[in-house]
């Protein structure tokens, strides 16, 4: 699995750079319009696990590599494995990047005058747990998009999987927001995430990350049994 | 010997394509080279024998272990080197991140060994995978599968897009692989003329069967190519060995394969008898004809009259 994330990593480093420097254009030019923290936050922490994700796999397909791969002492397991590894710790990198990202532009805005700065791109106004609470979310949501992408990817190859790949997704969040839109889990979800103290959050937080994070590992597991099968 | 390759009875069916009952093995201390025209079934053996694609039937057997379900099959993968008909290697790689890749593969990489390959090969580590050239990336991946000490390399295509300078020092490499006697390769090509260079056994494959499976000095030393006229043909024809032979038509003249020159020159000395070469050997088998069938006989023989 070693040589799985190394490979993944080796080969996502060169365009690294660049990734990072889109990323903090676009993470400045969406806080400056909004007005807000979470815009900047919410991009650095998605655009870089979501356009590693998309480009690792289609690398697989370029020039035979992923059967090439398969020579190597490597299993099947190892690869989806190093896979879904080499993932999250993309999403760890673009976490804490997100939020050194959102504290520094805070931080910036509280040294402007306040006639130049929108009041919600100041930390004070923000605060330390909210930069963090945004990051983990779109985390979140992100590893739940590799969660239900990355076994379609596994099986069917990048190009056929982007065929099925967005339409499941559309279907799973529009189905989600249908379903839970004006019925009484919301109004009790909101109850009861505005009842909440700051620890209970906290622990709501440790809660869905977790959850996510059973959810990615069943992911991997069917992932492999696919990728077992697979010809290449 | 002990066996590092051993394919018994493989079967793989696809839509439009089959292959059956492949049947051949490759020894320790041999270079077996594998022919035929593409399309034949050359890559899906290959493919099988990697544990790649799961065969309908018949065994594979690589170092010993079925290369599909073997536990250990990281083990038996770490002793195969493997050259694919492309540089495989991600595009936004660079050359020394090959080497990175391989250090964290094989537990038996040698870095020295990759960096001289490379600098034998003009491979300059910062450079990108998709700025080498087709023969370049073949030189890098050719690197890549000697570094880590392999007991076996697989090789398709292996000498594909390289200049014949390139593809001699290649060969070259090769010969020295293979002067440890527990070494084996196992190479397809279709450029014949490397394999009568180094091969030791020769198999033919088309439309998904093995067609001819003999050593090397049995094409090149003993086989041989008689140039007759149609009363030659017809001679041979009449002769107790036409079933023997093969015969193809070119041009105003039959070429027919013959399976000892030397005792055919004896028995007909008027007939111009060449040494036979790979492309020969298949092409006769492949293409041409029993001069035991009657009617092919006679087809020629109305050819000549008019």
């Amino acid at each position: 699995m070693k040589a799985m994330v190394f490979s993944d990593l080796i080969t996502s480093k060169g365009s690294a750079l660049a990734l990072l420097g889109i990323t903090a254009l676009v993470a400045v030019f969406i806080s400056i319009p909004t007005g807000t923290l979470y815009g900047a936050i919410g991009a650095c922490a998605a655009m870089i696990p979501f356009i590693y994700l998309f480009t690792i796999c289609a690398y697989d397909e370029l020039n035979g590599w992923e059967r090439y791969r398969l020579t190597l002492p490597i299993s099947r397991r190892q690869v989806v494995y190093g896979r879904y590894a080499s993932m999250l710790i993309i999403c760890a990198c673009s976490l804490v990047l997100a939020v050194a990202l959102g504290l520094a532009i805070g931080l910036v805005a509280e040294l402007l005058p306040e006639s130049i700065v929108p009041d919600g791109l100041r930390l004070s106004n923000i605060g330390v747990g909210e930069v963090v609470g945004t990051a983990l979310l779109t985390q979140v949501v992100i590893l739940l998009v590799a969660t239900l992408t990355l076994p379609f990817i596994m099986r069917y190859g990048m190009t056929k999987a982007t065929r099925i790949a967005p339409m499941l997704l559309i279907f799973v969040i529009s189905g989600g927001m249908v379903l839970l839109s004006n019925t009484p889990i919301a109004v009790h979800a909101e109850a009861f995430l505005g009842g909440l103290e700051m620890w209970g959050m906290v622990l709501l937080a440790a809660v869905i990350v977790v959850v996510v994070l059973g959810l990615y590992a069943l992911s991997a597991l069917i992932a492999a049994h696919l990728y077992e099968h697979r010809e290449l | 010997m002990e066996d590092m390759i051993r394919v018994q009875g493989l079967a793989k069916r696809y839509d439009d394509f089959a292959l059956e009952d492949v049947t051949f093995s490759v020894p320790a201390g041999t270079v077996v080279g594998l022919v035929g025209s593409n399309g034949a079934g050359k890559t899906t053996t290959l493919k099988a024998i990697l544990g790649l694609v799961r065969p309908d039937g018949g065994t594979v057997k690589l170092l010993g272990c079925n290369p599909e379900n073997a536990k250990d099959i990281d083990k038996v993968k770490a002793r195969v080197g493997v050259v694919l008909d492309t540089c495989a290697f991600p595009d936004a790689n660079r050359v020394a991140d090959v080497g990175i890749l391989g250090r964290a593969a094989y537990a038996a990489w040698e870095d020295k060994r990759f960096k001289a390959l490379c600098d034998e090969f003009g491979l300059e580590p910062r450079k990108f995978v998709k700025d080498l050239s087709r023969g370049m990336g073949m030189k890098l991946t050719l690197a890549f599968a000697l570094s880590h000490n392999p007991d076996l390399l697989i090789l398709d295509e292996a000498t594909a897009g390289l200049d014949p300078m390139a593809r001699d020092e290649v060969l070259d490499i090769l010969r020295c692989f293979m002067e440890d006697e527990g070494h084996a390769i196992l190479l397809s090509t279709h450029i014949t003329s490397d394999l009568e260079k180094i091969a030791d056994e020769v198999i033919c494959i088309d439309d998904g069967r093995i067609v001819f499976d003999v050593p090397k000095d049995a094409i090149c030393d003993e086989a041989g190519i008689a140039h007759c006229r149609a009363v030659d043909v017809e001679i041979l024809a009449a002769s107790g060995i036409a079933n023997e032979l093969r015969m193809l038509q070119r041009g105003m003249s039959t070429d027919v394969l013959v399976p000892d020159r030397f005792a055919f020159a004896c028995s007909y000395p008027g007939i111009s008898t060449d040494r036979a070469s790979i492309e020969d050997y298949m092409a006769l088998t492949l293409k041409g004809e029993s001069l035991g069938q009657p009617s092919h006989l006679q087809n020629m023989l109305k050819e000549d009259q008019r």
